[in-house]
C-alpha cells in the first residue's frame, strides 16, 4: 500500500472502531443489577432524542428504569468514555514526548499530587460542593495541578525543560506524596477507608454535573495534543534533531505537557486514580496501527474509552451487588493481554 | 556581495556557562566543497557544528546564511536552509524508514494537511540518492547501524537544503560503509553543489574526503587550508599530541597518517 492510502485505510478502521464503541456505549446502559431490557434501553434513550422522541412510546417501561438509565448508566458510561479516552491520548503523548514508553498519566506527580489533595480534603472533613463535584475532587484538582507546577519548576533551566529530570522529580515527588498520604491514613485511621476507596479510582457516583466539569479540560487540552501530534512524531526521533526540522521544541513541549497536566488532573479529579489505561493502551495501540502519533492519537482515544468502558462494566457487575474498584479489573484483564502482545512482538523480531 | 548558500561565522564565541568552549572562530564554508571539521575530542567541532544549526543557540551577528543572520530565522526558516546529520541517532519507536525520510519534508507541510505527492516524491529521490530504495517499508528497528545512517542522510536531503552538516557521520560504521558514506556526501557537494561541512575524527578520511580541513584545539581554529597544508606531521603533533608519520597516498595523492605512538609522558617526546 503506498504511503498516503496507509493512513486512508487507518482512518477507515478508526471510523468503524468509533462505530464499535457507540455500540459499546448502547450496550453497557442494558448490562446491570436493575434489569432493563435492551429493546427498552433503546427506547428510553430515544425518547430523550429530539426529533424522534414523539416516535417513541416509553408508557409500559417503569419510571425507575429510566432514571436508572437516564441519571446512573448513561453518565456513567459517558464519564467512563471520556475518562478512558483522556488518559490514554495523554500516555500516547507523554511517551513522545520523553521518548519513553514508559511513560504515563501519572509521571510527572499529577496522581500521587491528585491522591494527597483528596486526602487532605478528606480529613479535614470538606463537605462543601464545588461546581458540583465534591471537595475532595477539586482538592484533587488543585493537588495535581500543584504538583506540576512544582515538578516543572524543578527541572527548568532558563527556558528549557530537560525530560530526564521532568521524570526524576515527577518520581520523586511521586514518592513524597504517597508517603504523606500514608502517614495521614496512619494518624487518621477512621478516615482510612474513604482515601483507599478514592485513590483506587472509581466510577460509582457519576453526574451529569461531573460531565460538565471534566469537558472543557478535556476536550481543549485533547485538542492541543492533537494539534502537535507531527511535531510529536518528530520529537520522539530526539529533541536536537527535531530542532533541525524545523520545530519550535520547547514551545510544544511546553504546550503538549500543560495539555496532558489539565487532563490527567481533571481526569483523576472526577474519578480517583485509574492505572494501567495511559500506559498499556497507547502501546497495545502502537503494535497494531504503528508509532504515527497522526494515527495512533485517535486510536489511543477511542481505545482508551473502549477499554475503559468494558473494565468499568465488568466492576459494576462482575460481584453484584458490590462493585470491584475499576483500577483493578484494568490491570487484571490488561495485563495478560498486554504480556501476551509483547511476546508476540517479541517472535516477530526474532 | 555574499556567495549564494556560503556558511559565514564571523568572531563566534560560546561557553557553557562559564566554560569558554569556542573562541574567536571565523569560518566559511562555501557551496560545492566538502569541509572538514577536525580536532582533538574536546576541542569545539561538534559545538561549532551546533552553533552553525541553531541546536545551540548563538550570539548574535556571529553566524550567517547567505548574509543573514541565523538568529532572525525561525527552527522553519533555517530548516529549509540547513540539514544536519547527528552524531548518533537512536529512535525508541518503530517507524518505518520511510516515515523517518518524509520527517525530513516537515518543514515544508503546513499543519493538519498531508503529504503532497511532490513531498513524496522527494522523499523517494532522497532515497534513491542514499541508497536506501529497497529498505522504504522496512521498520528502523531492524536495520544495520550504516544503513540507519544512509536513513539518516536520506531524511537531511528530503530537507531539499542547500546546506547539510554532518557531525561524524561514519565513527561507528564497518570500512566499507565509511567509504560509500563518504563519496555519498562527497557526491552532495561535487553534483549537487551543495555546502558541505562534517566533522571527522579520522585524519585520512578526512585527508581523501576533503577539500579544505578546519582545525581545531582548545575552541580555537588552530590551523585550516587544504589537506596537504594541515595534515602534516608537524601540526598534528602539535595539536594531536601524537607521534606519527605522513606519507603520500599512491592512488590518491593525498597525505596518509599513521599513527606511531601518543606523547603521553613516560613515553618521552621525541
Amino acid at each position: 500500500m503506498s504511503y498516503l492510502a496507509k493512513r486512508k485505510f487507518y482512518y477507515s478502521i478508526l471510523l468503524i472502531s468509533v462505530i464499535v464503541l457507540l455500540l459499546l456505549g448502547i450496550f453497557s446502559l442494558f448490562v446491570g443489577t436493575a434489569n432493563i431490557g435492551f429493546l427498552d434501553v433503546c427506547r428510553i434513550l430515544a425518547s430523550k432524542l429530539p426529533g424522534i422522541q414523539k416516535l417513541v412510546s416509553t408508557d409500559n417501561i417503569r419510571g425507575s428504569s429510566a432514571d436508572i438509565i437516564i441519571k446512573l448508566r448513561l453518565p456513567r458510561a459517558v464519564l467512563v468514555i471520556l475518562v478512558g479516552s483522556g488518559l490514554a491520548a495523554v500516555g500516547a503523548a507523554m511517551q513522545s514526548v520523553f521518548r519513553n514508553p514508559m511513560a504515563e498519566p501519572g509521571i510527572l506527580g499529577l496522581s500521587s499530587g491528585a491522591g494527597l489533595g483528596a486526602t487532605i480534603a478528606i480529613v479535614i472533613g470538606l463537605d462543601k460542593t464545588v461546581l458540583g463535584l465534591s471537595a475532595a475532587a477539586a482538592s484533587a484538582f488543585i493537588g495535581a495541578i500543584a504538583t506540576v507546577f512544582i515538578v516543572y519548576n524543578i527541572s527548568r533551566t532558563g527556558h528549557r525543560i530537560s525530560p530526564t529530570v521532568l521524570i526524576l522529580a515527577g518520581t520523586a515527588i511521586s514518592f513524597m506524596n504517597s508517603a504523606v498520604i500514608q502517614l495521614i491514613m496512619i494518624f487518621r485511621r477512621d478516615r482510612m477507608d474513604y482515601i483507599i476507596m478514592w485513590t483506587m479510582g472509581s466510577f460509582s457516583s457519576p453526574s451529569w454535573n461531573k460531565i460538565a466539569v471534566l469537558l472543557p479540560f478535556l476536550l481543549p487540552g485533547l485538542a492541543v495534543i492533537l494539534f502537535h501530534a507531527r511535531d510529536l512524531n518528530i520529537i520522539s526521533t530526539g529533541e536536537e534533531t527535531a530542532k533541525t526540522l524545523g520545530v519550535e521544541v520547547e514551545r510544544t513541549k511546553k504546550f503538549v505537557l500543560a495539555s496532558c497536566s489539565i487532563v490527567t488532573a481533571a481526569c483523576v479529579a472526577t474519578s480517583g486514580i485509574i492505572g494501567f489505561v495511559g500506559l498499556i493502551i497507547p502501546h497495545l495501540l502502537r503494535l497494531l496501527v504503528g508509532t504515527d502519533q497522526r494515527v495512533l492519537l485517535p486510536f489511543s482515544i477511542v481505545g482508551g474509552a473502549a477499554f475503559l468502558l468494558v473494565c468499568d462494566t465488568l466492576a459494576r457487575v462482575a460481584a453484584p451487588p458490590a462493585e470491584i474498584p475499576v483500577g483493578a479489573i484494568t490491570a487484571v484483564f490488561g495485563s495478560p493481554f498486554f504480556i501476551a502482545l509483547l511476546i508476540k512482538g517479541k517472535r516477530s523480531v526474532m | 556581495m555574499e556567495a549564494k548558500n556560503a556558511v559565514d561565522v564571523k568572531n563566534l564565541d560560546f561557553s557553557y556557562g562559564d566554560r569558554k568552549v569556542l573562541e574567536e572562530i571565523c569560518a566559511r564554508f562555501h557551496p560545492g566543497m566538502v569541509c572538514g571539521l577536525l580536532g582533538p575530542n574536546g576541542s569545539g567541532k561538534t559545538t561549532l557544528l551546533k552553533n552553525i544549526a541553531a541546536i545551540l543557540k548563538p550570539q548574535k551577528n556571529t553566524v550567517y546564511i547567505n548574509g543573514t543572520d541565523i538568529t532572525d530565522m525561525t527552527a522553519n526558516e533555517l530548516a529549509r536552509e540547513i540539514s544536519v546529520v547527528p552524531q548518533n541517532t537512536y529512535i525508541e519507536f518503530d517507524f518505518s524508514v520511510q516515515d523517518i525520510v518524509m520527517m525530513g519534508r516537515a518543514p515544508y507541510i503546513k499543519r493538519f494537511s498531508s503529504e503532497s505527492e511532490e513531498d513524496i516524491e522527494t522523499a523517494q529521490w532522497a532515497m534513491r540518492i542514499a541508497g536506501i530504495e529497497d529498505l522504504a517499508e522496512r521498520s528502523i528497528k531492524n536495520i544495520s547501524g550504516g544503513e540507519l545512517q544512509r536513513v539518516i542522510i536520506a531524511r537531511a536531503l528530503a530537507q531539499r537544503s542547500n546546506i547539510i552538516l554532518l557531525d561524524e557521520p561514519v565513527s561507528q560504521l564497518d570500512i566499507y560503509h565509511q567509504l560509500s558514506i563518504m563519496e555519498t556526501v562527497r557526491t552532495l557537494a561535487y553534483e549537487y553543489g551543495m555546502t558541505v561541512v562534517t566533522v571527522l575524527h579520522d585524519l585520512n578520511l578526512a585527508a581523501e574526503f576533503c577539500d579544505y580541513i578546519y582545525l581545531l584545539k582548545d575552541g580555537v581554529i588552530a590551523y585550516s587550508g587544504k589537506p596537504k597544508d594541515v595534515l602534516t606531521y608537524e601540526i598534528i603533533e602539535e595539536v594531536y599530541k601524537i607521534v606519527c608519520l605522513v606519507y603520500e597516498n599512491p592512488a590518491s595523492k593525498k597525505p596518509h597518517i599513521v599513527p606511531v605512538r601518543s606523547m603521553q609522558e613516560g613515553n618521552g617526546s621525541c
